[in-house]
């Protein structure tokens, strides 16, 4: 009898559900007018922490939640943030930010030149361990001190091309939140979750934020500066580009990022849909292993044979086949779109075949019965690395596979561990297992120092993949990090660029495409490669809902 | 007893285990098992002649992407505007592979270790089966993803993995029939004139166990395949290659869907389901032919454990 | 009755030993895998020393049998850890993914019963028909059927109607209670959907082959005899019967119902225990792993203990065996 009722009312329940399911699906007043929604894929929020943090929507969250010195304007150039004024000393030592007087935190307290002294001092005196992430944008510090309410000074060990760069990186805290977590040794410091509502000062206040889910962010009524347009706004991440795709196209979300190349056709038909399609800031590189402990194949340390490969590879295939057409060619470590930085004539010679065959026939590499070239006494096979978790990148294995056999050069890939990878590729081959070649990407941040900072012996064990090392290329790399004037500056990284395309420690294949769909109600979006960047709020305090 | 061998152990076979030749009499008799045998074999043979069936490569862009089936393709084009019918058969071949060779492997691992626990009795059976014990519970899928995480994508890694951690309920139905036949008095009488412990194994009781072996590697299949599919989908099969799961994994992740193009989605699980479907039901068949008494239980069609109705009864 | 109870404690026991199998062995197992703390928590340009600090701070500089015990102790206070990932406590994470994949699964598992039942009380009704091999074939079709795959038909077909991401919309603030529920509502119906789907052919197939069974044992030919309808045979007799290996298979199918749910959930972007295991596999979250594995392997034993416990009510065999 029980059993009978039991089951009726299962059905009835489920029926139920369905009927208002039906309903509910229909529905489409919102209660969330003037809020921007976003929408990304692959990325996720798992902490609020920012001496933990290295996502890039969490440092995107800092961004708007906390008041930073500087920032970066729509393009490559750095301004004024919550210091509305600042300038350097004459030898580059010394910097004074003239920060805005009467400004609050969300909670009321006033927001002054002393937190931001007080933030960058705690970041320094832990920076061997707990706040080591952070410290690492105020290497070249000695000193922060305030000079009043309204004055800080910033002083420096050598002069520093990068120095505001850098220092737009560092997030202004709230001292009366994180006075405790920082007290003592600041052991602390990184279990400390701070979670949402947290204490605001920049335009945005975080109101809902859940673990790989979504963030929710109100306009900050107290906020310094120019408020932004948006009554709020959201970014909602979605475990597959296909229910993103579906989600904009049915209107629940106004913007989504990272759009999939594959399907940018289906959404260019949509009448609603804006599609802003720029060559991105992400490249991808065919890296040799340049370590001196690499002996296996002395013939891959040879810069000729590194021209031959650079001159067989067929880049406007792989933009075509991998990025359908919408990424661009990359010749240099610098992005094409990275203007005024970017040499033009940098490895600019295209596909040549015939070339290359004839510089690996002239130094002698004749090819066996197999069709496969010998150097050295062995055979030009190699084993290519490749990480998980590159998504497409099996079609750019693929071309680039053969394209090297059409030179005599045999190619078998190997896929390792994301995190095994990078700890392989920076680690010397007299210390690591040794390995021939490596295909990896790379995403260039909006000061060219970033990428050129890889080729850096200082950086082998940490970001250096291939652990090349060159004293010459050292001299060039801090002479560019070093020349404040810009004009010089460029000349310098120009000439660093084209060291490293004779050295070619990296071929440069593709820059992806950067692909963001946008609904037509909004309005001042800005559609630049540096979109999902964090450096900047213009981004969205710009936005407007039509 | 354990706690979950109320439902994994099997009825305890003291019938007479059929020998082959009979056992495929009676599953000639069996239509399910007929169909099973049928799907089976014609995506073997798929797998084997497929290459010579299209003209056109697994890299070779032919097209546009995403194009519709047309009569050069008639299943349309991928992502990359490759063939996908070219596609789907070399994915036959990779995800049969993995099937066979997942279950192989685990059908050695969990018949060694059966017949082990089975025959060795006492600590040897005690520890075997708690390890047993151990493996049933935890969660297969996850242990999967960690485990292929760990070692990189392969097929190999794939089969390993799948292979090394389904082996349970093989296990299970061996010890159960060994632990029968040592009592028999065939093994008896060789025990008693001194036989070694590999002959004994080898030449009594194994063979006995034969019919067994073959209905749980072909139930295995199934579930091995469909486990490629779940790991590949994961992004966790290997990007060199192409298998069914690998398939659909591609299609979800390079918006298929929101495309539109159901070619590029829907054959790769349709072939899923069949070979899943096709090993299932001969599998059941052989099982229930070689075991007469389990055939009274209730099987469940995905981890084909053999489930008495009752408690256990050892 | 000290036949049952006896068989009751053996059973206890058991799964006490396997309970101590699981946890030792999750212990070691992520522990023999590369990769720790250090190498997630990533700090740019960090040193050998901040390296140790990290590993200092998660405990892992200490000899590996220390860890054993101090995890040993930790966990019979019922702390789980902390999340390598977010710095929270393993238990806090894991509670809020349970949380979220319950309506899926349970939901799920109605659809599937509802559909499974039918399939199987009719099927078996009406044995041999073309009904019934109908019935057992779309049962074991759908059953086949990858569970992603399945979902992605189902996303497919019915082409935008239902929302297929996420748990609710996350934009929709200060709605009214049913507003958000019938949000709510939407949201799970495709997962729900493909979670019934994918398992009531596991049902209806024991359903109808418990069904027959009982329909041809003496006692229910005799109350068919003394004029008890149809329906009350299949109530009293037929039904009852088959709730001893429904509640077995449901206990039982927790681990492979995790399977699914992995896959679901990483179709549907839902965040529930499945894509949270997912993404600690892909994190190195091992804390968080470790935790997750407990917690699956734990409820697995229970709830075979529990079907045990069941089997002792349902059926009078044993009690008297």
């Amino acid at each position: 009898m029980k059993r009978k009722r039991s089951t009726a009312c299962t059905a009835a329940a489920t029926a139920l559900l369905l009927l208002s399911a039906c309903k509910g699906a229909g529905a489409s007043e919102r209660a969330s007018d003037g809020v921007l929604r976003i929408g990304d894929t692959g990325s996720t929020i798992s902490t609020l922490n920012p001496f933990v943090a290295s996502n890039v929507f969490e440092l995107a969250i800092f961004r708007y939640v906390y008041p930073h010195l500087v920032q970066y304007g729509t393009g490559s150039e750095i301004e004024g943030d919550f210091a509305s004024s600042y300038d350097a000393s004459a030898d580059g030592l010394t910097w004074t930010f003239h920060t805005r007087p009467g400004a609050k935190w969300s909670d009321g307290k006033d927001l002054t030149a002393e937190d931001a002294a007080w933030t960058f001092q705690q970041i320094l005196a832990h920076k061997d361990g707990p706040t080591a992430r952070l410290a690492s944008y105020l290497q070249h510090v000695t000193k922060v001190e305030a000079g009043g309410k309204d004055e800080l000074t910033v002083t420096l060990d050598a002069p520093l091309a990068t120095a505001l760069s850098q220092i737009s990186q560092v997030p202004i805290l709230p001292r009366q939140v994180w006075q405790e977590p920082l007290s003592g040794d600041a052991s602390q410091l990184k279990n400390f979750t701070n979670d949402a509502p947290l204490v605001s000062g920049g335009s945005f206040i975080l109101t809902d934020q859940k673990k790989g889910a979504f963030a929710l962010f109100k306009a900050n009524s107290n906020f310094y500066g120019r408020k932004p347009k948006l009554k709020g706004f959201g970014l909602q991440f979605f475990g597959s580009a296909d229910a993103m795709v579906t989600v904009l196209r049915q209107g629940q979300i106004d913007v989504a990022y990272d759009v999939p190349a594959t399907a940018a056709k289906t959404l260019k038909a949509e009448p609603s849909l804006d599609l802003l399609t720029t060559s991105g800031m992400d490249e991808d590189f065919l890296i040799f292993n340049s370590s001196s402990g690499q002996r296996a194949h002395p013939e891959l340390l040879e810069p000729k044979v590194r021209e031959a490969f650079h001159l067989a590879i067929d880049r406007k295939k792989l933009v075509d086949v991998v990025t359908l057409g919408m990424g661009a060619a990359a010749t240099s470590v610098i992005p094409p779109s990275l203007a005024p930085w970017y040499d033009p004539a940098t490895g600019a010679e295209g596909l040549d075949v015939a070339s290359a065959n004839s510089i690996l026939d002239g130094l002698g590499f004749a090819r066996g019965s197999d069709g496969i070239r010998i150097a050295n006494g062995h055979p030009m096979a190699y084993e290519l690395l490749q990480p998980t978790g590159l998504t497409g990148h099996d079609r750019v294995v693929d071309l680039v596979r053969a394209d090297l056999a059409a030179i005599g050069v045999k190619v078998t890939p190997k896929i390792v561990d994301g995190d095994a990878f990078g700890q392989l590729l920076v680690t010397p081959s007299e210390k690591a297992p040794s390995y021939d070649l490596a295909m990896d990407d790379w995403v260039s941040k909006r000061d060219p120092d970033f990428m050129l900072s890889l080729f850096t012996c200082a950086q082998i064990g940490n970001r250096n993949e291939g652990a090349y090392c060159s004293q010459d290329y050292e001299a060039l790399y801090n002479q560019q990090a070093t020349t404040l004037d810009s004009g010089a500056r460029r000349d310098a990284v120009v000439k660093a660029q084209q060291f490293l395309d004779k050295e070619k420690p990296w071929i440069p294949q593709f820059a992806n495409p950067n692909i963001i769909a946008v609904n037509k109600k909004v309005k001042g979006f800005n559609g630049s490669p540096f979109v999902i960047d964090h450096t900047s709020r213009h981004q969205i305090d710009d936005v407007r809902l039509g | 007893m354990s706690a979950t061998t109320t439902l994994a152990s099997v009825a305890a076979p003291t019938s007479q285990p059929t020998r082959p030749r009979r056992l495929l009499a009676s599953v000639r008799r069996r239509p399910a098992a007929v169909a099973g045998a049928t799907i089976l074999a014609t995506f073997v043979i798929l797998a084997l002649v497929g290459p010579l069936l299209t003209p056109y490569g697994v890299h070779q862009r032919v097209g546009e992407v995403y194009a519709h089936p047309s009569a050069a393709h008639p299943l349309g084009l991928d992502d990359a505007g490759v063939d996908m019918l070219t596609l789907l058969i070399a994915g036959t071949r990779v995800s049969l592979f993995v099937g066979f060779a997942a279950s192989v492997v685990s059908v050695i691992v969990g018949g060694s270790i059966g017949v082990l626990a089975g025959y060795a009795g006492g600590w040897v059976d005690g520890a075997l089966m708690r390890l047993t014990d151990y493996m049933i519970v935890v969660p297969a899928l996850p242990l999967m993803i960690v485990v292929a995480t760990v070692w990189g994508p392969s097929v190999v890694h794939m089969v390993l993995v799948i292979g090394l951690l389904m082996w349970t309920s093989t296990a299970r139905l061996l010890r159960a029939q060994v632990l029968s036949l040592r009592e028999r008095a065939s093994v008896r009488r060789a025990r008693a004139i001194g036989c070694g412990h590999w002959r004994i194994a080898f030449r009594h009781i194994v063979p006995e166990v034969y019919g067994l072996l073959g209905a749980t590697t072909v139930l295995t299949v199934s579930v091995a395949i469909f486990y490629e599919a779940a790991l590949s989908f994961l992004g966790l099969g290997d990007p060199g290659t192409v298998s069914w799961g690998r398939l659909i994994e591609m299609a979800f992740e390079r918006t298929a869907i929101s495309s539109g193009a159901w070619w590029a989605i829907v054959p790769p699980g349709v072939c899923v389901a069949l070979v899943v479907l096709g090993s299932s039901l001969l599998g059941n068949a052989l099982q229930d032919a070689a075991n007469p008494r389990a055939a009274i239980a209730h099987v469940s069609p995905r981890t084909f454990r053999v489930r008495a109705e009752r408690g256990d009864r050892r | 009755m000290p036949a049952a109870l006896a068989f009751l404690l053996r059973r206890v026991a058991v799964a006490v030993v396997t309970v101590f199998v699981a946890v030792s062995a999750n212990f070691f197992l992520f522990r023999a895998v590369p990769g720790d703390a250090a190498s997630v928590v990533k700090v740019p340009g960090m040193t050998a020393e901040q390296r140790q600090q990290i590993r200092a701070e998660f405990g892992l500089d200490k000899p590996l049998p220390n860890q054993y015990l101090s995890y040993l102790r930790q966990l019979t206070h019922g702390n789980l850890g902390i999340s390598f990932e977010n710095r929270k406590p393993v238990a806090a994470n894991l509670a809020e993914a349970v949380v979220n994949t319950m309506p899926m699964v349970v939901v799920g598992t109605l659809i599937a019963l509802v559909i499974g039942f039918a399939t199987g009380l009719f099927g078996a009704w009406r044995r041999g028909t073309a009904v019934d091999a109908a019935g057992l074939g779309t049962a074991l079709a759908f059953y086949a059927m990858p569970a992603q795959w399945l979902a992605l038909m189902l996303i497919l077909l019915t082409n935008g109607l239902f929302p297929s991401g996420g748990m609710s919309d996350v934009f929709l603030v200060d709605a009214d209670f049913w507003t958000m529920m019938r949000d709510r509502i939407a949201h799970l119906l495709l997962p729900a959907l493909t979670f019934g789907l994918a398992s009531y052919g596991q049902y209806a197939v024991i359903i109808r082959s418990s069904m027959l069974e009982t329909l041809g044992e003496d006692y229910v030919l005799t109350a068919r005899a003394k004029g008890f309808s149809n329906w009350a045979v299949v109530r009293r007799h037929a039904l009852r019967n088959a709730m001893l290996p429904i509640t077995t298979l449901i206990a039982l199918s927790l681990g492979t119902l995790m399977a699914g749910a992995i896959l679901i959930e990483t179709v549907f972007s839902w965040p529930g225990v499945g894509l949270a295991i997912y993404g600690a596999v892909r994190a190195r979250d091992y804390p968080m792993l470790q935790g997750a594995f407990l917690l699956l392997t734990c409820s697995v034993i229970l709830c075979n203990l529990l079907a045990d416990t069941l089997y002792l009510r349902l059926d009078p065999r044993i009690r008297t065996a």
